[in-house]
């Protein structure tokens, strides 16, 4: 059943998305070309908009990711939501993943972007594609050589690493803005729902912040007073930290997922 | 699932009412709602929940489909206390539009088509070209009017055993309204039952089988039609004008 609602929130935040995506990809093009040509104007605006498109991306996929949990889940749509027949563990994490695939999309759209005005300041197109062919043939050279590849595999399993840590981080502030909005549904937030979810945000902030601070101390606490783990050098010791703070993350997503659960099951009540 | 919940009560499914109602209460803040609601409804029947605006009627109509939580009392769909399983035996219409806008009238179909094992498509396409409706129009650019024959017909196009119809006659023109108490009444088998609210009584009381009035957080009437009105001597609206009188 994940799977399906998944399908139906990836494809209802598409419809914004997908645009979003073209439009950059295309000024991007444009901002390359106008770069290659040596075209000031073409530069200058082709940046210009690019930035703007920046922002309205940024500002776009906060609201979008919003108002698609506070509409499906807690507002008129959420008469056919909260009746399927799936688990409430379902609804939400359905939502948190097509955010977060959608926030994922965005990055590698803008990875790409930047490539695309990459190549066009280089004076020969072709060099881009050199450039690119040597980075992957001294990344294949450097994991195909034995004495290396212990290494390698090191590196490799650090960016997975840190790329859990960003999801985790990113979905932290996801289940915050969730935890805010469900919320709305006890009283007093009731009131007035999306005044309420607002505060709700900023009261829910206070202990998060605290208990974040506390929880990382003791974890910086922890690296030094043991003496192994100061003996520790290289990659055991960026494991141990990645892993410690993700841990953290992993833990307050979990405190947070909580009482948004609770809250779906127990106290819904739509308008 | 179904199966061992029938065998724990020693019986076939299709012997137990398809809801039952006892004692329920719902308070919301220090506001009671209901107050000790009983009810039950066999299988096959259409049943009337009436009562003036703000008496409890959609809370209910909430509290079976499990978008509420009662605070006291039991609620029982063939058996089953609402939750995840029973979603799958509910067919509610609410009375707001839930329909996705972003969503082509294709979209909801394979939305009902995924989550819903006893949608009948084919019934739900002919029902959409009775009405000349396009499955590739967009519902953002539909009317409310449209909007609300669309959900009653999905709603109506499940194999459900309850359907739960929140006033699926108000607001609408009197064409639409015939239309609406059509579809209900092709759609409706024996095995399931269907729990209509309204206000506008004299509309629909020739569909129903029962009636239950709901004043004040208690039901004040409950009977069969037919010996309703032999008992008081009126139709379902004259008492119901009667009974809430102002």
């Amino acid at each position: 059943m994940l799977r399906k609602m998944l399908k139906y929130d990836i494809q209802a935040m598409s419809k914004t998305f997908i645009p979003f995506f073209i439009a950059i990809l295309v000024i991007s093009v444009f901002s390359a070309l106008s770069m290659h040509l040596e075209w000031l104007i073409g530069i200058f605006g082709g940046a210009t908009i690019l930035f703007g498109l920046g922002i309205a991306l940024f500002v776009t996929s906060l609201v979008l990711i919003i108002t698609q949990f506070y509409k499906n889940v807690l507002g008129d749509q959420g008469y056919l939501t909260n009746t399927l027949p799936v688990s409430v563990d379902t609804i939400i994490l359905s939502k948190l993943f097509s955010a977060i695939f959608w926030l994922i999309s965005s990055g590698i759209v803008a990875i790409l972007a930047f490539l695309i005005i990459l190549m066009g300041s280089m004076d020969n197109v072709g060099d881009f594609f050199t450039s690119v062919a040597v980075v992957f043939q001294s990344a294949f050279d450097f994991i195909s050589t034995p004495e290396y590849f212990k290494d390698a595999l090191l590196i490799i399993l650090l960016l997975v690493l840190l790329f859990i840590f960003a999801v985790l981080l990113i979905a932290n502030e996801i289940l915050h803005f969730y935890c805010a909005m469900s919320c709305s549904q006890i009283y007093p937030f009731t009131k007035n729902r999306i005044a309420g979810s607002f505060i709700a945000y900023l009261l829910i902030n206070i202990p998060l912040s605290i208990l974040t601070a506390v929880l990382f101390s003791a974890v910086g606490f922890t690296g030094t007073s043991f003496e192994w783990i100061q003996n520790l050098s290289g990659y055991p010791m960026m494991f141990i930290a990645i892993l410690s703070v993700s841990l953290v993350i992993l833990f307050l997503n979990i405190l947070l997922y909580v009482p948004i659960r609770y809250i779906l099951k127990n106290k819904l009540n739509l308008e | 699932m179904n199966q061992n919940t029938e065998l724990m009560q020693g019986g076939s499914i299709m012997e137990l009412p398809v809801l039952e109602i006892k004692n329920v209460h719902k308070k919301y803040l220090s506001h009671s709602v209901l107050e000790g609601v009983s009810f039950s409804i066999p299988r096959g029947k259409i049943v009337g929940l009436l009562g003036p605006n703000g008496c409890g009627k959609t809370t209910i109509l909430k509290l079976i489909s499990g978008l509420l939580q009662l605070d006291e009392g039991e609620i029982r769909i063939n058996g089953i206390c609402p939750g995840q399983q029973t979603k799958s035996m509910i067919s509610y219409l609410p009375e707001r539009s839930y329909l996705n806008d972003w969503m082509k009238i294709s979209d909801i179909l394979n939305l009902f088509s995924d989550f819903y094992t006893d949608f009948d498509r084919e019934r739900a396409e002919q029902m959409l070209t009775d009405l000349k409706i396009s499955k590739e129009e967009k519902l953002k650019t539909m009317s409310k009017g449209t909007k609300e024959k669309i959900q009653l017909i999905l709603v109506m196009s499940r194999r459900a055993s309850l359907y739960l119809l929140d006033e699926p006659i108000g607001g609408v023109d009197p064409a639409t309204r015939e239309y609406i108490l059509h579809t209900i009444l092709k759609n409706f088998d024996e095995n399931s039952s269907i729990l209509i609210t309204t206000h506008l009584i004299q509309d629909v009381e020739t569909i129903f089988d029962q009636v239950l009035f709901l004043n004040q957080g208690k039901i004040v009437i409950d009977g069969e039609v037919d010996e309703i009105r032999e008992k008081y001597g009126k139709s379902i609206d004259g008492l119901f004008r009667e009974v809430f009188r102002c």
